[in-house]
């Protein structure tokens, strides 16, 4: 069984994607993850919570709820209250929890976490939100589309994004 | 050949050692310097009264370098080290110079950020209006980023008030490209009363004399006077 993993803000592009096209050596800088969707290879039951979120530089607790039964579907979706903020985080699927609906002893292999970072406005990927976060925001309007400009996730990259870029200007990522 | 500088004592040359790495690490220490940075942020007072609430300064941006350096986003925070001291916003109508995005300001007129630690520090940012576009600074020129207006409390006394800028990336510029420009603080900015020139040394002595000249060529044509007088 393999995962893939998808901020879950509308858009249609997974994490794995931006993984692998775009080599996820960086910090996201979306201002609206407020869940997780999985994509299975094969149906799947979920019991419990299926999947934890933690923080790795001392930020928030997270409690991710599973939307809807979790039983013999494709995908499942986790949310969250509120959108994460900035954070080193550490997403995993927990294998007791995920069986495949076939047979019970089939569990998920290969990789089943993911450890990434979140620092909205942070355009560039550099861990910083600096003037040039602001500049390079605004130089996407208008152009063809850039998710990494896309801080709000709706699909476009307009003024929003900009002003969103220009009011986290002095953040940082924690230390790891 | 000096060879003499390579055969100094041990104890010459362990001091010279820890003189050359505590300059390294002040070099080090010293970071993104004012000095070695080609553009300076810096203060420029426009009013200084107390007990008013329309007093300003420029927060400026000085291309100290030799060409040309065109800028397209630019980001600030300052904190005055006086709690007489209440910044109460950030326009682009910069009193001493020109503003550097004049015309062309994407968040103007108000490009205010933030206002905190009870109003003695604030922020501000703006970003040229038109994508991959900015404004040249010429070398040794001088734009301004922001008019920041602030309140003075009845008992600020008339004297300089230390000004700090929040480093990188609180104060950051730009290029049209989105890169980040090294920038530099001006020395010690501090704002306050346009000072008075003060008169060197010669120049009271000058006075004095002139003063004493002149007392004395009163006297004297006193004396005269009351000595006509007294003849008639």
């Amino acid at each position: 069984m393999r995962f893939s993993l998808s901020r879950y803000v509308g858009i249609p592009c997974t994490l794995n994607d931006l993984e692998l096209r775009l080599n996820l050596s960086r910090d996201l800088p979306f201002a609206t993850i407020t869940g997780f969707q999985v994509n299975f290879s094969d149906l799947v039951n979920i019991t419990g919570t299926g999947l934890s979120l933690t923080s790795t530089a001392d930020g928030p607790t997270y409690a991710p709820t599973l939307v809807g039964s979790g039983q013999s579907t494709n995908y499942a979706s986790w949310n969250l209250p509120t959108a994460i903020g900035i954070d080193r985080l550490m997403l995993a699927l927990d294998q007791a929890d995920i069986t495949a609906t076939a047979a019970s002893s089939l569990t998920l292999f290969g990789t089943s976490s993911l450890a990434f970072s979140v620092l909205p406005g942070d355009f560039n990927g550099d861990g910083v939100v600096s003037a040039a976060d602001m500049t390079g925001v605004n130089n996407e309007i208008g152009q063809a589309y850039d998710v990494w400009a896309d801080l709000y996730g709706i699909g476009k990259v307009n003024f929003s994004d900009v002003h969103k870029a220009r009011s986290e200007i002095g953040t940082e990522l924690p230390p790891s | 050949m000096h060879r003499s500088a390579t055969t100094a004592t041990p104890g010459r040359a362990a001091t010279s050692a820890a003189l050359a790495l505590a300059l390294a690490l002040a070099w080090l220490a010293w970071g993104a310097t004012p000095a070695r940075a080609q553009m300076i942020m810096g203060i420029t007072t426009n009013s200084f009264t107390p007990g008013s609430s329309t007093n300003s300064l420029d927060v400026t941006l000085t291309n100290t370098g030799t060409s040309p350096t065109t800028i397209a986003g630019f980001s600030f925070e300052i904190t005055a080290a006086s709690n007489n001291v209440t910044f109460e916003d950030v326009t682009v109508n910069t009193v001493s110079v020109a503003n550097i995005f004049a015309g062309n300001s994407l968040f103007g007129p108000d490009i205010k950020l933030n206002v905190s630690n009870n109003g003695q520090t604030i922020s501000g940012a703006d970003n040229f209006a038109t994508p991959y576009g900015g404004t040249t600074l010429a070398a040794h020129q001088t734009l301004g980023l922001g008019n920041v207006l602030f309140t003075l409390s009845p008992s600020t006394p008339l004297a300089p008030i230390n000004i700090t800028f929040t480093p990188y990336p609180t104060s950051s510029v730009s290029d049209p490209n989105a890169n980040n420009i090294s920038v530099g603080v001006a020395a010690h900015p501090q704002f306050g009363p346009t000072s008075v020139p003060e008169l060197p040394p010669t120049a009271l002595v000058v006075t004095g004399l002139l003063l004493g000249v002149g007392v004395s060529l009163r006297r004297l044509g006193l004396a005269k006077l009351l000595t006509r007088l007294g003849s008639h």
